[in-house]
């Protein structure tokens, strides 16, 4: 699961060497969305509450 | 166009110096043998994430909106580290207190957490000059601006082989002591 977020964030870097904004950028959002995902899932995990 | 190519150097500084303690955290994890925990990463991927946005400057020319996605990388890295503080804050009977070996008496989320409030302070001093986004031109990368871009890379890239090999692709112990896959 965290090798897929460091797996996005280097293809992200990529495509910014590259030139490509468009997917840099995407790859961005995705990466901070699913990021963010994974902290609500850790917090609720952790005391135990369904969100 | 000089000045900007001075505000591009130092948002190419920046992210070489969120990629050195990126690299200070290997050193922590090969030396000591201190496996990252999830949040430890996911601090990581903020830092590694605010270099990303700066060096976005870098490539594409200095914008506003280059900044936010460094300043909204940083939160997110100071929002997992206070979360990380919170749960060691209280200490527990019997065991030694937070999570990992401390440096300079503060422990790694402690130090994590001043970064990423220092880099959103400094990206918040760095967008008060108005004057760098009248030139957004993109300019070819200078020797040190393509140094640290690999530098960059290189380090995410690190960062998939050993998650990978700590964790394989599901979701990663609370305490890890072992890698799986060695």
């Amino acid at each position: 699961m965290m090798v897929l977020l460091f797996l996005i964030l280097t293809f992200a870097m990529l495509f910014a060497r590259k030139g490509n904004y468009t997917f840099a950028v995407a790859g961005f959002f995705l990466l901070l969305i699913l990021s963010v995902c994974w902290l609500i899932y850790h917090m609720s995990d952790a005391i135990n509450i369904n969100l | 166009m000089k000045r900007n190519g001075i505000m591009r150097n130092i948002n190419a500084v920046g992210a070489f110096g969120l990629g050195i303690v990126v690299t200070g955290a290997y050193i922590f994890q090969f030396t000591l043998h201190e496996l990252p925990c999830p949040l430890c990463l996911l601090q990581r991927i903020g830092m590694l994430g605010a270099a990303f946005g700066l060096l976005l400057n870098v490539r594409f020319g200095l914008r506003p909106s280059h900044y936010a996605l460094a300043l909204l990388s940083a939160l997110f890295g100071a929002a997992t580290s206070i979360r990380q503080v919170l749960l060691h804050i209280v200490p527990v009977a019997g065991r030694p207190p937070g999570f990992g070996t401390p440096l300079f008496g503060l422990h790694m989320y402690t130090w994590a957490l001043f970064i990423f409030l220092f880099t959103i302070i400094t990206i918040a001093c760095l967008m008060l000059y108005n004057r760098q986004f009248r030139d957004s031109r993109v300019l070819p990368l200078t020797g040190f601006q393509q140094f640290v871009f690999w530098f960059i890379i290189v380090l995410a890239g690190a960062n998939v082989l050993t998650t990978l090999l700590q964790c394989g692709v599901m979701p990663c112990p609370d305490n890890p002591v072992e890698y799986q896959f060695l």
